[in-house]
């Protein structure tokens, strides 16, 4: 089990920083284990600073990043030798979870679509923002720069969010900072898994199977308008201190870190052979953390790496590694995610990944990604962050978001006359009332799709009616899972400039009337808004479908007006108290669907059977069926307002001048100020003139203030 | 006394006027002179019909001439009036006023009033304009055709994962 140096590099390279000596060992890894299988790339390594960053391309993708820098991540194009993959996170409690979220969000949303025409870039923002994570709050866009794909998933949906969300400076200089960068080793296969992310199999252009997470030919030349067309800076959080760093180099399984002090803190080093050369923001040598030993083990162990605790290069076989007791292994759940947890000590045995040997096994898990991700409930992640507004419906109820489509083969599966699913209710029918279409709480029609991640099984009830051959499934219909229930966009703004610049401008002359979406009209004081810069903001609620949008001027909260977006609609339910006591007294014949029009359930009766209850005449026992009809929630009735725009349409009603400068030059305009007489020009007319230090009558006096409140021209 | 006779143009309303075509000429004050509304009397040949104020020096004020009476003796009554706007014009220029109308649109305290005025002429709300909004709005998020929130019960249990036994399976099990 010694790796084979020749295939799987070790490669030892130093350099000298500030006195500080640093070696660096490299090898290939992957769950804390070297590879064991060949590598069919041709490996072009060089321990020269050349192929890293800076000097080497460098591609992004990032959690927490903010999309109004204008600077990029400079890709100086010519050929991509050594691209280098980042992470940033922002670090919360749960934030193992982000890595989760993410890696679900990679294979769902990447997998079936990589490798086409142009750049990837993912945005994800919303998905997590209203999930109740602190640390997902400021997570803007996912940049995945260097997929062949061209699709436009999230690019413009979560546009809105760029203005109000990313507000931050960017400013590492305060910050604590780890940053875990894996090295690059010229394989196409294991970066996913060696950050932690499962990877699949997916296709390039010409149909070969990959199993990258993507990357680019070999010769393929950056444009940087057609790249990064908005790079972003890692997010920040100020006030959780904790910033978390990932940097994964496409080719790399290189890991170590060292510890030293610097300004008076314990840092905590995971140092990339060159992170010195690494600068963002012109902070230099970001990866520096001083969040704790046993945080940064487990930030190794979240990111499926192996680790050690002690100085000098980690060992290279299976064997030193697991009689090392400062050596970590990370623990892998069984989904196939890394939760941060590790092994250590003789601990290390008990990992499956040691004993089931995965190195020797061609089917071992990792080669093969995470299989299966329906069991990864978005909504369970991070309760204990839930509060208030957040979480509403996330504790009993899964809930999806289905297109017509989809909601179409949800009907048709509720309906299925399938004659096992059937029969698996019956034998199975201790569950009582385990009607599926009963466990459909609400469908709510929405004219607005916000791009949920999309989930493989569409949970409706237990899984009494899972297939025989898929029995993880339930529906077998793939959704989207509505992982928030409120969801914030922006809706534009407007800036309001006076037109007349008087008074004419203003209430009872000008009025402004804002019609907005699903809100209908509300009227905005020209007091209040002109000369100034009016934004509109719409909060969601995915649970009750009503929304309420946020008017604010020069950002600050203003007014609110409220509506409905989505409506209720009909959900046909069944008392299955009769079913199942018709079941239970020897039914054994089934004839019609699963869902809601299930039928002649108990009897004998060939009407039933045949035709249902309506001719059966009432049969041996009656269907209850109750049916909600259409609501309206609040003042606005969903359906109706869905017909109308889906932007904010700003009206500014003012009245017509009819006199202008002529009216100005012969009467005056009206208005009130102090001034020397002789700086102005025209017409004048004071209001109680004073004239003293005059040697003058006092009839004359009274002429003079007489004139000037009558009028005189200057 | 010397009286400068001259003609002045422009609104009365004016303190920026001046006089031309000015002649100097002496004057006798007519009978009982008021120095508001003083009569004088100068010699014909120094009177011009388009004259319209006098100025007396000693008296410090310029007059309006408001009638010119032609007597024997070449002589000619002009009675006038003080012009206070014309004879104070400095006065009432280095004054500061409270000003509540202007009609100077160079003046910004005018142009941007916000005091209503009752004078203007306006016609009521006969304009309505749409303010420019940037952004996009939501039609991005309707261009699928929209869609269904569906919440439903249920969770992965595992407890009917396996296929059941067939009768005869399940007999023998028995």
């Amino acid at each position: 089990m010694i790796v084979n140096d020749s295939i799987y590099p070790v490669v030892e390279s130093n350099y000298t920083e500030n006195n500080n000596y640093i070696t660096t060992h490299a090898i290939t890894r992957a769950n804390g284990f070297p590879f064991g299988e060949t590598i069919d790339d041709s490996i072009t390594y060089s321990a020269s600073a050349s192929n890293y960053a800076p000097y080497s391309q460098v591609l992004i993708y990032a959690f927490g990043v903010r999309s109004n820098q204008a600077e990029m991540q400079v890709l100086n194009g010519g050929v991509i030798n050594n691209p280098v993959q980042k992470m940033f996170f922002r670090r919360g409690d749960i934030w193992s979870n982000t890595i989760t979220y993410f890696t679900n969000l990679y294979r769902e949303k990447y997998a079936t679509e990589l490798y086409q025409n142009g750049k990837f870039i993912v945005e994800n923002n919303n998905n997590m923002l209203a999930r109740g994570y602190n640390f997902f709050s400021n997570i803007y866009k996912i940049y995945c720069d260097y997929f062949y794909y061209n699709a436009n998933f999230g690019n413009e949906p979560w546009r809105a969010f760029k203005t109000e969300q990313i507000t931050e400076d960017f400013d590492f200089s305060n910050k604590h900072i780890a940053a875990i960068y894996l090295r690059p080793i010229n394989t196409k296969f294991r970066l996913a898994t060696l950050c932690g992310i499962p990877w699949g199999n997916f296709y390039d252009i010409d149909g070969n199977i990959v199993t990258d997470t993507g990357r680019l030919p070999e010769n393929y030349t950056f444009k940087q308008d057609e790249i990064f067309y908005n790079y972003n800076m890692p997010y920040l959080e100020n006030n959780s201190g904790d910033i978390v760093i990932f940097g994964g180099e496409t080719k790399s399984t290189g890991f170590y870190y060292k510890e030293y002090s610097w300004a008076g803190k314990q840092m905590l080093c995971f140092a990339p052979q060159f992170a010195k050369f690494e600068t963002l923001n012109g902070v230099p040598n970001i990866p520096v953390f001083n969040g704790g030993l046993e945080l940064i083990k487990h930030i190794a162990a979240t990111i499926g790496v192996i680790f050690t605790t002690a100085t000098g290069a980690i060992p290279q076989t299976v064997d030193e590694i697991m009689n090392n007791d400062l050596i970590f292994i990370p623990k892998i759940e069984d989904n196939g995610l890394y939760q941060g947890e590790y092994y250590t000590g003789q601990e290390k045995k008990e990992a499956k990944q040691y004993k089931e040997k995965w190195w020797e096994d061609p089917d071992a898990p990792w080669k093969k990604g995470v299989q299966d991700f329906n069991d990864i409930d978005f909504r369970q992640y991070g309760d204990d962050n839930f509060s208030g507004c957040y979480g509403a419906t996330g504790a009993l109820t899964n809930r999806y978001f289905l297109n017509r489509s989809k909601m179409k083969q949800l009907s048709n599966y509720l309906n299925n006359t399938d004659t096992d699913l059937l029969e698996s209710i019956l034998k199975n029918i201790g569950m009582a009332g385990a009607n599926p279409i009963n466990s459909v709480v609400s469908i709510m029609y929405s004219p607005l799709d916000f791009g949920y991640p999309v989930v493989s099984d569409v949970i409706v009830g237990s899984n009494l009616v899972d297939t025989y051959e898929n029995p993880t499934q339930h529906t077998a219909l793939s959704g989207s899972a509505v992982i928030n229930d409120n969801i914030r966009l922006d809706l534009g703004a407007a800036d309001i400039k006076p037109t007349y610049k008087n008074y004419l401008d203003y209430a009872p002359y000008t009025k402004y009337i804002a019609y907005i979406p699903f809100c209908n009209f509300v009227e905005l004081e020209a007091g209040v808004i002109t000369n100034k810069t009016v934004s509109f903001y719409m909060n969601f609620d995915t649970v009750c479908g009503s929304c309420e949008c946020e008017i604010r001027v020069n950002g600050k909260l203003y007014k609110t007006v409220s509506g409905v977006f989505a409506t209720e609609c009909c959900v046909q339910g069944n008392d299955n108290s009769a079913y199942v006591n018709s079941i239970l007294s020897g039914a054994t014949k089934t004839v019609g669907g699963i869902g809601g029009i299930i039928t002649a359930i108990a009897t004998e009766n060939p009407l039933i059977a045949l035709g249902g209850i309506a001719a059966a005449g009432g049969g041996a026992y009656e269907l209850s069926t109750t049916t909600r009809e259409f609501q309206a929630n609040g003042k606005s009735i969903g359906l109706l307002s869905q017909m109308l725009p889906l932007h904010v349409c700003l009206y500014r009603y003012s009245v017509q001048d009819l006199g202008g400068d002529n009216f100005i030059q012969s009467v005056g305009a009206a208005c009130g100020f102090s001034a020397r007489i002789g700086n102005l020009k025209g017409l004048v007319i004071c209001q109680n003139p004073v004239i003293d230090n005059i040697t003058a009558t006092p009839t004359e006096i009274e002429k003079i203030k007489t004139e000037l409140a009558s009028g005189i021209y200057v | 006394m010397v009286v400068k006779l001259g003609s002045v143009s422009g609104d009365k309303r004016s303190i920026s006027r001046t006089m031309t075509n000015i002649t100097t000429a002496d004057c006798q004050p007519f009978q009982n002179c008021d120095v508001l509304q003083p009569r004088i009397i100068v010699n014909v040949n120094m009177y011009s019909p388009t004259d319209t104020h006098f100025t007396i020096d000693d008296w410090h004020r310029t007059y309006e001439i408001t009638s010119a009476e032609f007597m024997t003796g070449q002589r000619v009554l002009i009675s006038g009036k003080v012009d206070v706007l014309f004879t104070y014009a400095d006065v009432i220029k280095n004054s500061t006023q409270w000003i509540i109308r202007c009609s100077d649109i160079n003046n910004n305290n005018v142009i941007h009033s916000l005091i209503p005025d009752t004078l203007r002429p306006i016609k009521e709300h006969s304009a309505a304009e749409l303010v420019q909004i940037t952004g996009d709005g939501l039609e991005y998020l309707a261009k699928s055709g929209g869609g269904y929130f569906v919440t439903t019960l249920g969770g992965t249990s595992g407890k009917f994962a396996t296929k059941p036994q067939t009768g005869t399976e399940q007999e023998a099990t028995n």
